[in-house]
């Protein structure tokens, strides 16, 4: 091996275990998995839209609060599918993984996605709940939300790209 | 046009360029995963006795070596992935390293000596992949 960083021996210990071995080799357990990663990420995204969609301004007959309280909790769910299982497809190809630029891409655009996330609810977030029914979303708010649209469809382009880089 | 319809349009905009600037850090300069990899247009046969094998997902893969005529050599024989070689009664036994395989095969595109199992004869048995 011509890399021997230590990302790549790293990455080539995690799939080395028995556990990224016996990923790899089996029949049905990787199909599922990356079937629970799809079907994960495809309620994560289209769960983040609604509530992007409603901070840019569409559809404000809906009120803000009780949407959120309806799909937070399916969103972090979703969370529960991706996560475990994106570990589990990265402890099968580690070694590749940690050289791969559309897997970097993807990991990048998470943690800034996921930052959007937070500097929305520590921010406009907290205006924006108390604004009277129907007001059309702040500036920064709708700044957040065409951030977080712009941000998973990207990480849902890295992602795919993985296969092919 | 609506209030609402502009600020999606808009989100829809950003979300282009993110996906392209996305597309274009993440395509690399080498890919070993080109988007027209296999010229299924050719096929030609490899007999030779396998040398090693990768009983992996989400493609296995074996290098034979071919012992004589134009082909001689080793080379590198991507397969699909394992449920479906296992569905087509193909398992780790069948390509085992030692053994003589007849392979009906399509070339890469940009690589030598890589190409795709289409076709498997195993002790007499034949394998459809592709």
């Amino acid at each position: 091996m011509i890399d021997i960083s230590p990302a790549a021996r790293l990455g080539d210990a995690i799939a080395n275990t028995a556990l990224g071995v016996a990923l790899r080799e089996s029949s049905w357990v990787y199909p599922m998995v990356e079937t629970i990663h799809i079907v994960g990420f495809a309620l994560l995204v289209g769960s983040i839209f609604v509530v992007d969609l409603r901070l840019l301004g569409v559809r404000r007959d809906v009120a803000l609060v009780p949407l959120l309280r309806f799909v937070l909790p399916v969103t972090l769910s979703c969370l529960l599918l991706v996560i475990p299982s994106g570990l589990l497809l990265f402890a099968a190809h580690a070694n590749d993984l940690v050289g791969n630029r559309a897997f970097i891409v993807k990991i990048v655009l998470l943690f800034a996605a996921a930052t959007n996330a937070l500097m929305f609810h520590v921010g406009p977030y907290r205006t924006e709940v108390d604004a009277p029914h129907g007001t059309r979303p702040r500036s920064s708010t709708r700044f957040f939300a065409t951030v977080s649209i712009a941000l998973w469809l990207a990480i849902l382009v890295a992602g795919r790209m993985i296969a092919y880089v | 046009m609506s209030r609402g319809r502009f600020l999606a349009a808009r989100a829809l905009y950003a979300a282009c360029i993110a996906c392209t600037v996305a597309f274009a850090l993440a395509t690399p300069v080498l890919a070993h995963h080109a988007w027209n990899e296999i010229d299924t247009a050719q096929t030609f046969r490899l007999d030779g006795r396998v040398k090693s094998l990768k009983w992996e997902n989400p493609h296995a893969s074996l290098v034979p070596e071919v012992s004589d005529g134009d082909r001689k050599g080793k080379w590198s024989v991507l397969m699909s992935g394992i449920a479906r070689m296992e569905a087509r009664d193909i398992s780790s036994e069948t390509v085992a390293v030692g053994k003589m395989l007849a392979l009906v095969v399509s070339p890469s595109r940009g690589a030598a000596h890589v190409v795709r199992a289409n076709r498997i004869t195993s002790a007499g048995k034949g394998y459809v992949l592709y």
